[in-house]
This record gives C-alpha cells, sequence and structure tokens, in this order.
C-alpha cells in the first residue's frame, strides 16, 4: 500500500523549509526532497500532531526534522492505519451529530445546574460549616445597621419585655435541632425615609441575622393586633436562622462568582452585564424560595404550639396596606438589599417592578399558604405538608 | 508589508468549542486545561505569514498542575471574599507579591511554547525587572495620583473656615490629579510596552522598541476628553429622555412638587426607568468606545516602533472606529445568541486583529530566517511546567 503526501521539510529548529513529497510503505516513510535527500523512519516512532479542525499537521521524526503537510486527511490514514485510537476528539468534532448532544448536553447542564445545583450545593456547604460561621458572617453587621438604618427604639420597657419573654419560654424550645444558636432579641426604630424624625411612623419589619440576632421594628409592634402575630413573624426569623439561609446566600455568592470568573472570564464586559442582570435574577428567585421555606418552618412550628396559621396571613397584610397607605412607591431597600447576610422581611413592595425581582412571594400567594395551614390547625393536625 | 492571515472559520471552531464544553462538563472541569491547549492550537496554527504558520505546543499535561492550583486559590479567595470578608486582605497581598511573578512565568512559559515557522519565541526579561514594572512603578503612579487629594484633604483640614481657599485647591487637586493620572499611566503602558517586546525573542534574534511617553499621554489625554465630552453627552440624554418620556404636563406636575420627594419619585418613576437604561447602554458603549480608541493607538504606537534584529519591522492599521464596531456587534451576537455565538465573534474578532498586522521583512520571510539559520539553537528546552493563568501575550 503506497500513499503519497506532499509537504515542507523543516531540518530542526531551523525555519528554512524545503518542498518535499512523503511516501508511505509498510509502515514505514520515507521523506525525499526535491533536492533529491530521503530521510526514513517507522511511522510508530513519528509523532504526530493531533488534529484540529484544518490546522497543518507536524509530523515529527527522531532526529528533531518536522514535515509540515496541509493534508489532514492523508496523515490520518497513514496513522490510523498504525496507530489505533488516535484522532478521537477531531472524530467528535467532525460529528455533527455529537457537537448537536455536546450543545444540547451543554444547555441543559448549564440550566439544571443554575437552578438545581447551585442551590443544592450551597445548602450542602452551608449545613456542612459550624454555627460559628455564622456568627463570622454577621460580625459588624448590627453596627452597621444601627448606623446607617435604625435609631433607638421608643417601645417602653414593658412590651419589650414581654415580647422577650415569650419568644425565649415559648418559642425558642420549639426549635429542638439546632440547639447551638444562641438568639437574640432587638428592638428598633426605622425610621421612613422622608428625613423627618417621626417617632409615631416606621418602616414596619422583622429581620434575622445568620447569628441569631432577630430585629422588630417599633411600627410592625404597633401594628401587630396580637401576640400571635408577633410569634408568626419570630418563628419565620427563627426559620431563616435554623435553615441557615445567609450563608446559603454567602456561599452561592462565591459559587456564582466564581463560575463568572471560570466560564466567561474572556468575553469581556459585555458578559458582566448580562451576568450581573442575571445574577440579580437568580439571587432574588433564590431568596424568594428561601422566603417561603422560612413561611413553612413558622407553620409547621405554629401548628405545634397552637398558635393559628392565620395570624401571619393578618399580619403580613397589615404590613402592606399600612405600607400602601405611607404611599412609599419602589421602596429599595426590597430589592436592593445592601447587606446581603441580612434577610429582610415584611412585605413593603406595592411597586410594579416585575414580579421577578421581587425577593419575596407576593402577600396573596403568602397569605394563601397561611390558609392551607390554617386549615390543618382548625382540624387539629400538628403536620400539614 | 504582508498582513497577517487568518485560516479558520467560526462553524469549525464552534464544533471544537462546544465539544471542548461537553468534554469539560462530563469531567467537572478536570479537561479544561486540554480544552485550553486546543482553542490555543486552533488559533495559533490558522495564523499564517507569508504560508508559514504559527503552533502552540504547551499540553494539557502542562497545564494541569498550575490549573488545579488557580483553581484552588480561587475558591478558596471567593469562599473566604464571601464568608469571612474581613480576612480578603490576605489574599491582596498575595496577590499584589505575587502578580510580578505570574507575569513573567506566564510570558517565558507562553513564548517558549511558541512558535512561528518551526522556530521558537522565547522571553528573557528578567524576574527583577517585573517586579519593579508591576509593582514598584504602580505604587509611584498611585502615589502621584492620590496625591493631589492628600494635599486636599490636609489644607481643608487645617482651614476648616475658608470655603474659597478649600474650593480653590480642590479645583487644582482635580486637575493636578488629571494631568499627573494621565502621566503616570502613560509611563506605565509604557514601560511595561518596553520590558515585554524588548524581552522577547525569536529563536536567536532579539526584538527591541524603544517607546516615549508623551506619544502615550497623547493617547490617554484623548481618551480623557472623549470620556468627559461622553459623560456630559450621556447626561444631556438622560435629561432628555426624561422630558420627552414625562412630557410639558408630567413636568410643570414635578415642577410644582419639587419639595416633595416622594410626588417627584413617583411622577418620575416611569421616565427614569427609560433613561436609566439608555445611560445603561451610553456607558458600555462608551467603555468600548474608549477602549477601542486606546487599543488601536497604542497598538499602532509601539507596532511602528518594534524591531525584530532591526532588521523586520511591523506595522498595525487597526482603526478604533473599525474595532468598536466588530467589539459592538460582536456583543450583540453574544447577548441574542445566549453565548452560543461566542465561537463566531472571537474568529471574527481574531481576524480583524491579525489582518490588520503587517510584518515588513523587506526582502521576504523565507530571506531573513536563511540569514540567520547558522546561529540558531534550540530555545524548546523543559522549563517545566506552567503558571499560566491567563496573562497572555496576543501577537
Amino acid at each position: 500500500m503506497n500513499r503519497q503526501m506532499e509537504g515542507q521539510l523543516y531540518d530542526a529548529d531551523s525555519t528554512v523549509s524545503r518542498h518535499a513529497v512523503l511516501t508511505a510503505t509498510d509502515g514505514r516513510v520515507s521523506i525525499q526532497t526535491d533536492e533529491g535527500v530521503v530521510i526514513t523512519e517507522a511511522i510508530a516512532d513519528l509523532s504526530v500532531s493531533p488534529r484540529i479542525g484544518n490546522i497543518e499537521r507536524k509530523l515529527t521524526l527522531g532526529n528533531g526534522a518536522v514535515f509540515a503537510t496541509a493534508d489532514n486527511d492523508g496523515v490520518d490514514r497513514i496513522v490510523a492505519a498504525a496507530k489505533s485510537g488516535s484522532g478521537f476528539l477531531h472524530r467528535i468534532e467532525s460529528n455533527l451529530g455529537w457537537v448537536a448532544v455536546s450543545l444540547v448536553v451543554t444547555v441543559i447542564s448549564v440550566f439544571a445546574f443554575g437552578k438545581w445545583g447551585i442551590p443544592a450545593v450551597s445548602e450542602a456547604v452551608a449545613n456542612a460549616l459550624p454555627h460559628k460561621t455564622n456568627e463570622i458572617i454577621s460580625a459588624g453587621a448590627m453596627d452597621l445597621l444601627d448606623r446607617v438604618v435604625f435609631e433607638p427604639s421608643t417601645l417602653d420597657t414593658a412590651t419589650q419585655d414581654q415580647i422577650r419573654q415569650r419568644f425565649f419560654d415559648t418559642l425558642v424550645p420549639l426549635e429542638q435541632e439546632a440547639t447551638d444558636i444562641e438568639y437574640e432579641l432587638l428592638f428598633r426604630q426605622w425610621p421612613l425615609d422622608d428625613g423627618e424624625s417621626d417617632t409615631e411612623h416606621g418602616i414596619p419589619n422583622a429581620l434575622a441575622l445568620p447569628s441569631g440576632q432577630i430585629v422588630v421594628t417599633d411600627q410592625f409592634v404597633r401594628l401587630a393586633t396580637s401576640p400571635d402575630e408577633i410569634d408568626a413573624v419570630l418563628l419565620h426569623e427563627m426559620g431563616h436562622v435554623v435553615e441557615r439561609h445567609g450563608l446559603q446566600m454567602a456561599v452561592q455568592g462565591a459559587i456564582v462568582a466564581g463560575i463568572v470568573v471560570v466560564v466567561v472570564g474572556d468575553a469581556g464586559a459585555l458578559a458582566d452585564m448580562g451576568v450581573g442582570l442575571g445574577s440579580l435574577l437568580i439571587s432574588s428567585h433564590y431568596s424568594r424560595g428561601h422566603e417561603s421555606e422560612a413561611d413553612r418552618y413558622a407553620f409547621g412550628k405554629m401548628l405545634k404550639s397552637g398558635i393559628d396559621p392565620r395570624a401571619f396571613g393578618r399580619i403580613l397584610s397589615a404590613m402592606e396596606s399600612y405600607m400602601r397607605d405611607i404611599e412609599r412607591g419602589d421602596e429599595p431597600t426590597v430589592v436592593d438589599d445592601p447587606d446581603p447576610n441580612v434577610m429582610d422581611d415584611g412585605d413593603q413592595d406595592t411597586s410594579s417592578v416585575l414580579d421577578y425581582l421581587r425577593s419575596h412571594p407576593s402577600t396573596e400567594e403568602r397569605v394563601r399558604l397561611a390558609e392551607r395551614y390554617a386549615q390543618c390547625f382548625d382540624r387539629r393536625l400538628i403536620d400539614c405538608s | 508589508m504582508n498582513a497577517l492571515q487568518f485560516q479558520g472559520n467560526g462553524f469549525e471552531y464552534f464544533k471544537i468549542w462546544i465539544v471542548n464544553i461537553l468534554l469539560t462538563i462530563v469531567t467537572l472541569g478536570l479537561y479544561h486545561p486540554w480544552a485550553k491547549v486546543r482553542n490555543r492550537r486552533y488559533f495559533y496554527a490558522n495564523t499564517t505569514l507569508d504560508g508559514h504558520n504559527f503552533e502552540y505546543h504547551a499540553t494539557g499535561k502542562q497545564l494541569f498542575v498550575s490549573h488545579m492550583i488557580a483553581m484552588a486559590l480561587l475558591l478558596t479567595y471567593l469562599f473566604v471574599t464571601n464568608v469571612a470578608p474581613l480576612w480578603a486582605f490576605v489574599f491582596v497581598i498575595l496577590f499584589f507579591v505575587g502578580f510580578p511573578w505570574v507575569i513573567w512565568r506566564g510570558l517565558m512559559f507562553n513564548m517558549r511554547m511558541t512558535s512561528f515557522s518551526n522556530v521558537r519565541f522565547g522571553f528573557e526579561g528578567t524576574l527583577g525587572q517585573a517586579y519593579v514594572n508591576y509593582m514598584a512603578l504602580p505604587i509611584v503612579a498611585m502615589i502621584a495620583v492620590y496625591g493631589p487629594f492628600i494635599l486636599l484633604g490636609v489644607v481643608i483640614a487645617s482651614q476648616p473656615e475658608n470655603p474659597v481657599l478649600t474650593g480653590m485647591v480642590a479645583l487644582v487637586a482635580v486637575l493636578m490629579a488629571m494631568i499627573l493620572g494621565v502621566f503616570a499611566v502613560a509611563w506605565l503602558v509604557k514601560r511595561n510596552h518596553s520590558y515585554v517586546v524588548n524581552g522577547q525573542r525569536y529563536g536567536q534574534g532579539a526584538f527591541s522598541v524603544t517607546l516615549d511617553t508623551s506619544r502615550f499621554a497623547g493617547i490617554y489625554a484623548k481618551a480623557l476628553v472623549i470620556y468627559i465630552l461622553g459623560f456630559i453627552a450621556l447626561t444631556v440624554l438622560f435629561f432628555a429622555v426624561v422630558f420627552v418620556s414625562l412630557g410639558p404636563e408630567g413636568l410643570a406636575q414635578v415642577g410644582a412638587n419639587a419639595q416633595n420627594p416622594e410626588v417627584l419619585e413617583n411622577a418620575l418613576g416611569g421616565g427614569i426607568i427609560v433613561a436609566v437604561f439608555v445611560v445603561y447602554a451610553g456607558v458600555f458603549a462608551l467603555g468600548f468606545a474608549i477602549w477601542a480608541y486606546t487599543t488601536s493607538r497604542t497598538r499602532a504606537y509601539v507596532y511602528s516602533n518594534a524591531t525584530l534584529d532591526s532588521q523586520i519591522t511591523f506595522a498595525s492599521s487597526l482603526k478604533a472606529r473599525r474595532l468598536f464596531w466588530v467589539m459592538f456587534t460582536n456583543g450583540l451576537l453574544v447577548l441574542f445568541t445566549l453565548g452560543l455565538g461566542h465561537p463566531w465573534a472571537k474568529v471574527r474578532m481574531t481576524r480583524l486583529f491579525l489582518n490588520e498586522t503587517h510584518v515588513d521583512t523587506s526582502s521576504g520571510i523565507d530571506q531573513y530566517v536563511t540569514q540567520k539559520q547558522e546561529q540558531q539553537s534550540s530555545l524548546g528546552e523543559q522549563i517545566g511546567d506552567a503558571f499560566d493563568v491567563g496573562v497572555d501575550v496576543a501577537f
């Protein structure tokens, strides 16, 4: 079997090439230049560069000389006869079926990883870390909030003590698994953003730091018509702490940032824009999942301790209608939480921003879930999942 | 003068790219170094001058260890910045101290792994100079830029009751910072280009370039002017969009309630959203434009002054407008194909850069290499594994 191909022969480490013809016979090649020089070598001893697209192939001989040729198919034929298994990657790359499979697998993997992989991995990592980590990520957050957002509470001490006592005596003992969390209940005034220091009004809200510090605002306490309503919200906040949502968000941020750096590292500024927008959508979506999880946690505990889940729906609606009355329009603290470690609660979102951008499930949805649990409550069920 | 040519095409590269991604996913990222080698080989080997081509010789195995170290460092860094941000400064220091070494090592490795017409490139810049250029000089430049503001702070602190003086000093400080900033950046860029180009070898041949800070300063001063004009234009555009979308009635309503921030906010709601989107796009376009301008001009300047053994000269005819246009349309292509258009965009950009790069061998590259033949020695000796973390030196 004789095969011939044309190419250029370079001496070792030399840029000078001469036109040459390579002939393959019985497992050996002989290369003859136009000047009549002949080199022969066994095909098995040749080092052949892998085929990529149609780039020039280089066959390096034992003495360092290189035969370069554009005849890729010719090289494949003589190499395939002598060495099996070579050119595997090129065969996949030039097979449209495999290319289509790659495309589909890539699109599905990217989608699945974003939708389930990242939250699952973050949850696993967050749960594997010691509770101490929660204290590390919360360090300084409360001081920052006190400086930037909050003012001292104007509630009288009797009210504060009453709420605090209920919290530590009845609510905290409900959690029997995550017992290493040291809760702290803090009262703060969150002034409306109108420049007036009006202690009669304020933003009704409650939030939890991953370390177990729970903050309730004065306006929230004033809006609550029964202790059950306060308990419902406090249980929701405990849910965030117990389920380690703050840590999950932190780990998630690290993963998303890592993927961005690795995958689109060279795609430039435009990728940043797209990725920034994308990760905003994804993270608000994830935090909606966290809100629902904390809601379900609270409802579960409420059934166990005999609190009507309707209390949660009532206080949410009260907070929403209060905020609507105040005519807040867009409330930036809902979408752009300045501190990702703080889980923001109380639905003040009365704006017409895209539904997907909201970090909370709509109040209606949450009230509906409360109603479903309330029906279990009416039937004296303890498990309603 | 002969221009470099690119022989590849978008669809061919797409197939290589997508299979690379598949294998990277299937191997949970372990395949990445081999994917990188395949990508590079595709682009290098398809680049030709006078019928001879480039080649990239590194193997996936050589890149693997450094890839693993880089990934481990990256993961630790991301984890630390997100979970314990107070410790991130350790990485900042590590990065600051390690960066010159990484640049130097990357240059050396990548140049030696690149050949043209069977002869390898090399890099002989010293590690000490890398530390001067990428660590010491940036510190000096930073002091030059921030110095005026420190001066301003001192004046404000010592003369708290004198607004006229403070205002004047502030104006002078900003102007000084701008001028010093332009010169500091120009000087740094000049030093870095000189270091990189003068350290490069092709076989036994040496590249050399003599650069002048003032030429770079001219380029950056113009870029600053473009930036300021662009910023003013965007501000005008912002208010124009708000005005058009509100109409005279809306504007009157806002005027009447100018004291009430909430009414103002509500009334402006719709107009502001549109205006913010317009400005957002404008800021990106401005960034692209400035990048295109500085890249094409510095490239033209550096290439026109570079020689190989004082025999071979270079030129870049890349135009800022053309670069901006290709970048802009590439961006749209990638955006609307959700990233799948990336291979076509990359091929198009590569072709643009190569076709605008010219090499003058006066008597042909073959003639030059024939003369040099006697002096050739192999620079392709083993230098161990790479620490190649993406510091690329494009031809």
